[in-house]
């Protein structure tokens, strides 16, 4: 072999030693980063050293998953890692160009999010650790809600790459996405048994306050209007089966049919394509089947003051690859309520030291603008509106209902809102002290199979 | 310690493979490779580097008596009791827990007993002192090594965990002078890569299809369970493989010539061959220390199904503590005697193209034996794959998803060819004619170092923990 050729393999070693040892070098050298904005969550410290720790190995599996997490331009690397997963899953199907992801767990899942920072979820909610997307916002300052800079602690976001763990270690279902064009969808299943247990969790409720009445409002998701047939059409996947199954099974509880026209108007902008929340408007159209049960005439929405803030992209863009989402963003459409409200946050039923926050914020500086609606989700919110009726009402809600709340300003004196991932209550206890005599359970069809929503929906009644 | 991970690759490797190098003479280079190797096993946490510093005790200190007495029949009782202790460690740490369920299952009886958790690389590092002993007792070890050089060899980090099973005679020239030339260093540390690589990004992406297409075994549909096994096909190759590679890389830069364990076995055009091709290390040892000293084909042809039959019921059951990999080792001692006795020069006689087919279908089926640890699990899979169980032909998600994946399809299967050793060697003899072709060589080195480097380092960033599959070997 000439010198020549001998010099080039010395430089292909060279190269190599020379770019791992100086990564190495400098991934010691540089400040640790405390978040990552493109994962959306803390990045792990260093890890806290003890014998005990050594020995089981939990110590230096802790500082692998650090020296991970602080790998100098962390964000670079990752945009890299996506581009190539994205060529290797380039071919889209069908003339709706489909295109199928690992969605992870649960993205509604977890304990919720929301824009405050001094309100830190109570302690007895489960853990992030149940699920993989969970949005709890934990900040030190004390800052004024709506200009907040928002601190989110997302534990680890799915990534397809991510968790090659041993098959059946813990038995979790990964959650699929499709996306159509420049919608996403999360992939929906029934799980029959858990809209039972849902029911029957109502039904408890309700046997408890026999005198209130008691409301269910279950929302599908966008996958049953916007997906081709095969997606939702069959019966272990359609929703609209699912809720009728659930309804089937309320006993002396008023549910409200908001699937209907939800289909009737889904041509208009009533669910987001880059979140897998609906829009003030898919709320409206829920509103007005509200009111038709509860007696109420519901607002005209050409009557109230209208707004948006553009650039939402929302909670599925982190299980896209590409740039699609974020090229195509959603607005968030808002009608601020006809009446004068004063929205107090609290983070326990007794509704001590609250935090006054707008029922529609018109700037949201989270890029989850759905957040606008209410802050986001909380513990307990009261609600009083110059409304000129003596009706009051407590909802029991996930982040669906957000968008709902400010609809009901219109029509109620007093709104209590309930996050039973947040909050410790007894349900019917807290209805008689505040002289209560409706509840709303509005959900989206995904809760029933939220254990960390299910556990707390259950625990109302303790 | 994970090979595929940030801190082994830009901290741990970086440290020890340039340190090593520094060092001067070989003692000092042993002695810092069996520190790095023990730092490098103790990492899992757990006090089970003293159970791997006993059982290297144990056969050594065998292997001195069985020289000591070489010729009388204390040397077999000291080879015997050697093997008893390794494989008594395997029963304990490995099988303990199958045992105690079994009899469980079987009596309806609580014992109440629970079993310690197995200890990483206890298949591989037994095994290897097993060799020793035995290699010693027939005479084939030329020179005895100290204790350290013997602690050397089995604790050496880049085989320890996960293979290949190096035996001390494939190494023993190398204990005491091991001089690494440029293109030896550079031989390995490309293999290393390329092992990275197989790893990182083919065998963990066709894991992540394998987990969506076959959940969690249950609600299995006819499509998706033949495209997640298709995935699982790529991922157990490229998975132990690509750790093959990294352990021979990192052995070759250090100055060892670890034997090779894969040869792209999915070529291969009957089962026979392919158990030629497929984890060769693990094949050679059940020959050498089991088949052979059982009689092997000398015995007449009966005696040779019994002995086929021992070797690979227990190749099958040393792959997990679980009775289905026993299951699949014996499929395919059932298998290679029909190929022997019944249909192999049938087999010739029928076309190429048809052979590959025949072997591919056999494998797959293989894999899907030893994909379901649980029988009910495993009894479905089957009736969906026959069509009997009544479940829908295809999930859409699923079939979207396949489809979407087809570049990486293309890849796996391009990846499963043996592309670069056929070019190899034909630049290798153009290149006397051509010598301008070992510097395009090279070139192609440097430039496949980088993006493989790069590429590697992306994806590593862009997961977290990989373990490989077979830590519970």
């Amino acid at each position: 072999m000439t010198k020549f050729a001998k010099a080039l393999y010395v430089v292909s070693i060279v190269l190599v030693a020379l770019s791992v040892l100086s990564f190495g070098i400098y991934s010691f050298l540089d400040k640790d980063v405390q978040k990552s904005e493109t994962e959306n969550r803390n990045l792990a410290s260093f890890p806290e050293f003890s014998v005990e720790a050594l020995l089981s190995g939990k110590f230096t599996a802790e500082l692998e998953e650090y020296y991970s997490d602080q790998f100098p331009f962390r964000d670079f690397f990752i945009s890299a890692d996506k581009i190539r997963e994205t060529a290797y899953a380039c071919v889209k199907v069908g003339e709706d160009d489909l295109v199928v992801l690992e969605g992870g767990n649960n993205v509604g899942g977890g304990a919720g999010e929301n824009l405050l920072s001094s309100i830190v979820a109570s302690s007895d909610e489960t853990s992030s650790s149940l699920d993989n997307a969970s949005d709890n916002t934990v900040s030190s300052t004390t800052s004024v809600p709506n200009s907040s800079t928002v601190n989110t602690t997302v534990s680890k976001a799915p990534t397809a790459s991510a968790n090659t763990t041993l098959k059946n270690q813990d038995g979790v279902k990964n959650g699929l996405v499709l996306l159509k064009g420049t919608r996403a969808m999360e992939l929906y299943g029934n799980n029959f048994s858990a809209f039972e247990k849902y029911a029957n969790t109502i039904n408890r409720l309700k046997a408890a306050m026999p005198d209130k009445t008691v409301y269910n409002m279950l929302i599908p998701t966008s996958v049953e209007f916007y997906s081709p047939d095969a997606y939702h059409v069959p019966k272990n996947k359609n929703q609209k089966i699912g809720i009728n199954y659930a309804y089937g099974k309320l006993q002396n509880v008023l549910a409200i049919n908001a699937y209907d026209s939800l289909y009737a108007h889904k041509d208009e902008y009533t669910y987001f394509r880059t979140d897998h929340h609906w829009t003030g408007l898919g709320a409206y159209y829920a509103y007005c089947e509200f009111a038709k049960i509860a007696g109420l005439v519901p607002a005209d929405k050409q009557n109230l003051t209208y707004g948006k803030i553009n650039g939402f992209v929302g909670s599925l863009s982190r299980y896209v690859g590409s740039n699609i989402l974020k090229n195509n963003p959603d607005y968030l459409e808002y009608y601020m309520p006809s009446t004068v409200c004063d929205a107090t946050v609290y983070s326990n039923a007794s509704m001590t030291g609250g935090i006054k926050v707008s029922v529609i914020a018109s700037r949201v500086s989270s890029s989850n603008k759905y957040l606008a609606f209410l802050s986001g989700d909380h513990a307990m919110i009261r609600v009083t509106t110059s409304a000129d009726t003596d009706r009051s009402i407590v909802v029991i809600k996930d982040s669906f209902g957000n968008a709902f709340i400010p609809w009901l300003c219109n029509n109620y004196k007093t709104i209590y809102v309930v996050d039973p991932r947040r909050v410790t209550m007894n349900l019917p206890q807290f209805v008689n002290e505040h002289g209560i005599n409706e509840v709303l359970c509005v959900n989206y069809t995904f809760v029933p199979t939220n254990p960390s929503y299910m556990n707390g929906f259950n625990n109302l009644l303790k | 310690m994970v090979f595929s991970s940030l801190l082994f690759v830009f901290v741990f490797l970086a440290a020890a493979i340039s340190v090593y190098h520094i060092m001067p003479g070989i003692k000092l280079k042993n002695a810092w490779l069996i520190l790095t190797s023990l730092v490098f096993y103790a990492w899992g946490g757990g006090l089970y580097i003293l159970l791997l510093v006993f059982c290297v005790a144990v056969n050594y200190l065998c292997g001195n008596l069985i020289i000591k007495y070489r010729d009388k029949k204390a040397a077999k009782v000291f080879l015997v009791l050697s093997v008893m202790i390794c494989l008594s460690l395997l029963a304990v740490y490995k099988y303990s827990g199958l045992f105690i369920a079994t009899f469980e299952d079987l009596t309806s009886i609580k014992t109440g007993l629970t079993a310690p958790m197995l200890p990483i690389g206890i298949s591989f590092y037994t095994f290897q002192a097993m060799s020793y002993t035995v290699d010693v007792y027939r005479g084939d070890v030329k020179e005895r090594p100290t204790f350290w050089q013997f602690l050397m060899f089995v604790s050496m980090f880049p085989q320890l965990i996960a293979g290949p099973i190096v035996r001390y005679t494939d190494i023993i020239d190398r204990v005491a002078d091991r001089r690494v030339t440029l293109i030896a260093f550079s031989q390995g540390l490309r293999r290393f890569l390329t092992g990275l690589a197989k790893k990182v990004l083919i065998a963990d992406y066709s894991y992540t299809l394998v987990s969506t297409l076959l959940g969690d075994g249950k609600n299995l549909v006819f499509t998706s369970l033949l495209g997640g096994m298709v995935y699982y096909t790529f991922y157990i190759y490229f998975d132990f493989s690509g750790y093959s590679d990294m352990a021979i890389g990192m052995g070759k830069m250090l100055g060892f010539d670890f034997p090779d364990n894969f040869n792209y076995p999915y070529i291969s055009d009957s089962i026979t061959e392919f158990w030629r091709r497929w984890h060769m290390t693990l094949s050679t040892f059940f020959r050498d220390y089991v088949y052979i000293p059982l009689g092997g084909n000398r015995c007449g042809k009966w005696r040779q199904v019994f002995n086929l039959l021992v070797v690979w019921g227990l190749t099958g059951f040393w792959h997990g503590a679980s009775w289905n990999f026993l299951i699949w080792g014996l499929y395919y001692f059932l298998v290679l005697v029909l190929e022997k006795f019944v249909w192999g020069k049938l087999l010739a006689k029928i076309p190429e193209v048809f052979r590959h087919i025949y072997t591919l279908l056999l494998v797959f089926f293989g894999w899907i034996l030893f994909y379901f640890d649980d029988f009910s699990a495993l009894g479905n899979a089957i009736c969906v794959l026959f069509g009997a169980a009544g479940a829908p032909l295809s999930e859409p998600a699923h079939v979207t998803l396949m489809l979407n994946n087809l570049p990486f399809f293309v890849l796996a299967v391009v990846c499963c060819l043996p592309i670069v050793p056929t070019l190899k060697e034909r630049v290798m003899r153009a290149s006397v004619k051509h010598p301008s072709l070992n510097v395009l060589q090279a070139l192609f080195t440097i430039i496949y170092n980088i993006i493989v480097l790069f590429a590697c380092t992306a994806a590593l960033v862009g997961s977290s923990y990989s373990p490989f599959l077979y830590f519970r070997f």
